[in-house]
């Protein structure tokens, strides 16, 4: 009598790796808080932390997005130079005298625009996301020099300012508040709506998930539109806090989102991501970007710390699920 | 003895492909390889073509004793195999397809010369009489030019062995006429030629011996000029025929899938085929009869280039699963790892996968209505998980495939399309899913279920579809149907539409 | 080589080089001017070594995000040999740090079975983490005329030494690629990955030599870049990469891989080389070449992607 096929159980080696992986964002933050405590009397503090807080409301939003991106399997490489152009989009129709409520929207629309665009050609011309996103970061830089002539264009517009970056709702800054309800609704799109639980089939085995009836492809662009729009928001909430719209103002933000969503322990091939440990790993960037600042320490050391980190939270990935090369 | 492979076993998770079995081969001979779907003929050839070692048993090559490593090991023994699934390189031309790896270089191999390798593939394609031109590309090719490739890859590293795995599957008469004299051509050089089809007319106008596997197990051998077609099918057959209490006849019960005329070339051909609602219709036939191209027509996954169907009396042309779905027809894969499941995923949330839609009435999924769905559909087929959230591919095979049914019954289905629904499981969870198949038709739905294994057929079907070389070549009533009448069918071959010359 | 395979998009290139030259010819003086020509090849003796590595990549059907990267790190690392009067020394570590990078993209792709584009990425990273952390934002000056003769400012049969450079690298990535086993590997490989283990190439070794091979060219870059400045900055190739992937990409080079080669990619540099000279001496900023270049690259696999899908696709 032949054996019942052997039930796939993780040999210990992979269960390891995995819890490994799942804690790293967590681990991680502990570790550079507790760090940068000991090590920087500037650090631990109230206003550091608020500080600490708005600052890195853009990461979070664009890696909230980036984390359904990649959920899917794919990659957006032009998160940074979007929100740089939408940003100066933005400064140059309130300096041309539109009302900020006009403006605001006329980004998110825009953001929406590019998020279809870019969804779109992927999805429908099949074409590897990270080609299509190259060059749309391409363009995007060159745009946002070109309407700008390389100068800043700066933000006057008082109520915009205060709103988006100095108002407080129930206590808590307003780029907080933001984050927060981003943060909500995009669990609730991922973990409640047919749509988004459809999302973890699509990136883990496209094929099986369009046979039980999933329309992938709709699936696809929707989540490069709600990217779309997540960096319109980052791109308000980026000008609001630079008081100004210039190109290439957000220079680390696209790897600091994809940084994010893999030290959260996300699959490099879909099927595996999770915003709450995204979140982590977002924070984690943060505070290193934060306390690197604050013991002045050579900025540029972070870009080695970045790669090591991430390298660190991939092999542990790959190694979790078992991967023969 | 050129090659003797002795008391081969091999095992695989949850299947004995193996089981001291063996076979050998003569020099200047050509040997059948015969057997129903499964019964191990690919995977003893595999072994002798070193892609990996028995389990058990030994071989032998010119008396010596040998192991390999790695297929490349056996190449340069001289053991040279042609596969079902083809190696051409679409991106390459027919010449360097030919010689890829041994291109012919001057200068100790520093400096491809283009000349020489275009001479030498003609050469080979001349010495073989084969029509191409060495520099078309592999991707203007048709499938049969691709398979000629493939063989004169092959052939052109003077094999003393060849295997051969059902070659003509995508060749047109002409390029089959082509391998047969090819063949007596390698035959007259004394090279030893394994050859696995299920072509009885094939078998019989090339092959001096025929060996018979079945259930992994040797069978018989003997010369061709002493074997017969009942002979064949007998000793493929053998077993005790089961009885089936169930099957009816379902005459009188509503249609519920009528096609006529399908056709999606090459693998259907004017397929006519009829579902009635509270019966079972098994299909059998052999690998490559086209039975899953047909569900998969039904279900909407591809698109028929021409015939009809109906579905209750109305019009049925589904443009995807998505269409099947919507009007009550559901199709569960033969492949449940890449195509039905998905593996990295729970239970629950495979289990849920299609009707995802119906969970979400408020326009959010209500986790407490998925969690009991997904409940009910486990006890209901008897999925045995530690819980419903664990990782699909943590279940053992026979319950994976319980999943892979719940998630389709689940929907509801009026139509469901079976295709091998207990590969890979094991008996106890076998009968249990006869029990549901049988139930299923008891509530009305209609059931097609497509196996390789006839005893399953004849207990669970009504009726029984036969199937070869795309066309259904006879329904016969359950109730009379023997394994031996059904591979005696699924044997039958049909006139070749001469196709593209080579 | 060029007989075979001759399909619509190779006249497509050629057509659109000829038109641009042409009407640039026709705008602007300046351009015409034989030394201005002559200087285009020049150039893009740096975007041409690059290409050329980055179309090894592709055929084989992998990325490679860290090649600007890595050609500044090599840079800086060989700028800082030069002043510390390390001498022809500078030569091999030059081109070891680019070779070192590669390997660990090799190395990451191979066995840890991590995708070539998250892989370069990280190497991205470190790369440019390094260059930034060895030249703490400041240039790195250097004194060794005999090196910036060696790499790019030398004359020598009527053009610059980097041209020459850019010469042999094209000339000997050609031959690896289209007359060698090696090179017919890696078309086997980018073509059908699968058949190509089924038969027996070498797959590991053939992945871990591109890449590295990739680096150790990248090395060179580097080297050409600071000898055509005289000093080295982290920033010095930032969006080589980009240019790469669209010079290979404009080329005829498939994203998927198996498809592509060296004289068709030296088209795109030049297209680009061509682009960016001409653009300039009209004074077209810098940045509307940006936008260009992007919708170049997504135009030209959007027609390629739809050519093909007209054409069938493959088995």
């Amino acid at each position: 009598m032949s054996r019942q096929d052997a039930a796939a159980t993780p040999m210990d080696g992979r269960r390891i790796a995995g819890l490994l992986r799942d804690l790293l964002p967590y681990a991680g933050l502990v570790a550079v808080v507790v760090f940068f405590a000991v090590s920087s009397e500037f650090f631990f503090n109230m206003r550091n932390f608020e500080r600490l807080v708005t600052d890195s409301a853009t990461l979070m939003l664009v890696a909230f997005g980036m984390t359904l991106v990649i959920l899917l399997g794919e990659i957006d490489l032009s998160v940074g130079a979007v929100v740089s152009l939408l940003a100066v989009i933005l400064a140059q129709m309130m300096d041309g005298g539109t009302s900020w409520p006009l403006a605001v929207l006329a980004i998110l629309l825009l953001g929406l625009a590019i998020g279809l665009v870019n969804g779109v050609i992927t999805a429908v011309g099949d074409i590897p996301s990270f080609i299509v996103t190259l060059g749309m970061m391409a363009i995007a830089t060159g745009l946002s020099f070109v309407f700008t002539g390389a100068i800043s264009v700066a933000i006057l517009n008082e109520p915009f300012l205060v709103l988006f970056y100095d108002a407080r709702v129930l206590g808590l800054p307003m780029p907080l508040v933001v984050v927060l309800v981003a943060f909500a609704t995009c669990l609730l799109f991922l973990n409640r709506t047919v749509p988004g639980r459809e999302l973890f089939a699509v990136g883990a085995n496209p094929a099986a998930a369009k046979l039980s009836g999933v329309p992938v492809l709709r699936r696809k662009v929707t989540v490069f539109a709600i990217m779309g729009v997540l960096v319109a928001l980052a791109a308000v909430l980026s000008a609001a806090r630079l008081g100004s719209g210039a190109p290439a103002s957000v220079p680390a933000l696209t790897l600091d989102a994809i940084a994010a969503v893999i030290i959260g322990g996300a699959s490099l091939f879909g099927g595996r991501a999770s915003l709450v440990r995204t979140l982590m790993g977002a924070a984690l960037i943060a505070v290193l970007n934060n306390g690197m600042v604050l013991m002045n320490v050579n900025i540029d050391l972070q870009y080695v710390v970045k790669g090591v980190i991430i390298l660190l939270a991939v092999v542990l990935e790959r190694l979790a699920s078992g991967a023969r090369p | 003895m050129l090659l003797e492979l002795t008391n081969i076993t091999k095992r695989f998770p949850g299947v004995l492909a193996l089981d001291d079995a063996r076979c050998d081969l003569k020099a200047g001979e050509v040997h059948a390889f015969m057997g129903e779907n499964g019964a191990g003929k690919s995977t003893m050839m595999k072994i002798a073509s070193g892609l990996f070692p028995p389990d058990a048993g030994h071989m032998h090559l010119d008396g010596g004793l040998v192991r390999f490593a790695n297929p490349d090991e056996a190449k340069t023994a001289g053991i040279h195999t042609v596969f079902q699934e083809l190696t051409v390189l679409p991106n390459r031309t027919v010449a360097e397809n030919l010689l890829v790896g041994r291109e012919p270089a001057s200068a100790g191999g520093l400096w491809l010369d283009r000349d020489a390798l275009l001479a030498e593939a003609q050469s080979i394609l001349d010495r073989l009489g084969i029509a191409l031109d060495p520099r078309t590309p592999a991707s203007a090719l048709s499938t049969g030019q691709r398979q000629m490739v493939e063989i004169a890859r092959a052939c052109a590293q003077d094999p003393k062995v060849l295997i051969l795995d059902e070659p003509t599957s995508s060749l047109g008469r002409a390029e089959e006429d082509l391998l047969f004299e090819l063949v007596r051509k390698l035959k007259a050089d004394g090279v030893g030629i394994i050859y696995i089809t299920h072509r009885m007319s094939e078998v019989f106008a090339l092959s001096d011996r025929i060996t018979v596997l079945r259930d992994g197990r040797f069978v018989l051998t003997g010369s061709t000029t002493e074997l017969d077609r009942p002979a064949l099918i007998k000793a493929m057959v053998g077993r005790d025929v089961s009885e089936n209490r169930h099957a009816k006849d379902g005459g009188h019960l509503p249609v519920a899938l009528d096609a006529k005329g399908l056709t999606r070339l090459p693998m259907v051909r004017h397929a006519d085929i009829t579902l009635r609602a509270g019966e079972v219709l098994g299909v059998a036939g052999l690998m490559g009869a086209g039975r899953t191209e047909v569900a998969r027509l039904l279900a909407g996954i591809d698109r028929p280039e021409s015939g009809t169907m109906a579905l209750f009396g109305e019009p049925y042309a589904p443009k995807s699963t998505a269409d099947g779905l919507a009007t009550g027809v559901a199709y569960v894969s033969e492949d449940r790892k890449g195509l039905g499941l998905v593996l990295p995923l729970s239970v629950a949330d495979n289990i849920a996968l299609p009707s995802l839609g119906s969970l979400a009435k408020t326009g959010f999924v209500s986790m407490g209505r998925l969690a009991q769905f997904a409940g009910d559909w486990m006890e209901k087929l008897g999925v045995r998980a530690t819980n419903p959230n664990v990782a699909v591919e943590t279940l053992s095979g026979g319950n994976q495939q319980k999943v892979a049914l719940a998630k389709w019954l689940a929907t509801r289905p009026k139509v469901i399309l079976l295709d091998e629904p207990t590969r890979g499981v094991d008996v106890g969870a076998k009968a249990e899913i006869y029990a549901l198949i049988r139930q299923l038709a008891e509530d009305g739905t209609a059931v097609l279920a497509i196996s390789s294994e006839l005893p399953e057929l004849l207990q669970i079907s009504d009726r029984i579809a036969v199937m070869a070389q795309g066309h259904i070549v006879g329904v016969v009533p359950a109730a009379k149907a023997t394994e031996e009448s059904l591979l005696e069918l699924a044997f039958t071959e049909m006139e070749k539409a001469s196709e593209a010359v080579a | 080589m060029k007989l075979k395979g001759q399909s619509t998009a190779d006249y497509g290139l050629v057509i659109a080089l000829v038109l641009v030259v042409g009407a640039l010819m026709v705008m602007s003086p300046a351009f015409r001017d034989p030394a201005n020509l002559i200087g285009i090849g020049r150039q893009v003796a740096i975007l041409g070594i690059a290409a050329c590595a980055m179309t090894f990549i592709i055929l084989a059907g992998e990325i490679d995000l860290s090649v600007g990267a890595v050609a500044s790190a090599s840079a800086v690392v060989t700028a800082i040999a030069l002043a510390s009067g390390l001498g022809i020394w500078a030569i091999p570590i030059g081109i070891l740090v680019g070779a070192g990078f590669g390997l660990l993209n090799g190395l990451l792709v191979v066995y840890i079975a991590v995708p070539s584009f998250i892989a370069t990425l990280v190497s991205f990273f470190i790369a440019q983490g390094v260059a930034l952390t060895l030249t703490g934002g400041q240039t790195i000056l250097f004194d060794a005329d005999w090196f910036r003769w060696m790499f790019a400012t030398g004359e020598f049969l009527g053009n610059r030494t980097a041209f020459w450079w850019l010469v042999a690298v094209v000339l000997v990535m050609w031959w690896l690629l289209a007359r060698t086993r090696f090179g017919s590997n890696i078309y086997a490989v980018g073509g059908d990955a699968q058949s190509a283990e089924m038969l027996g190439l070498p797959l590991r070794k053939l992945r871990l030599a591109i890449f590295t091979l990739a680096g150790g060219l990248m090395g060179l870059v580097g080297m050409i870049l600071i000898a055509r400045i005289g000093n080295a900055r982290a920033d010095g190739a930032i969006g080589l990469e980009f240019d790469a992937i669209a010079a290979a990409v404009i080329g005829g080079t498939r994203l998927g891989g198996g498809y592509g080669s060296m004289p068709r990619t030296m088209l795109g540099v030049l297209l680009i080389g061509v682009l960016n000279n001409g653009l300039a001496i009209l004074n077209v900023d810098f940045n509307t070449q940006q936008v260009i270049k992007g919708a170049l690259v997504i135009a030209v696999v959007l027609i390629d992607r739809w050519a093909r899908g007209g054409k069938g696709s493959l088995a």
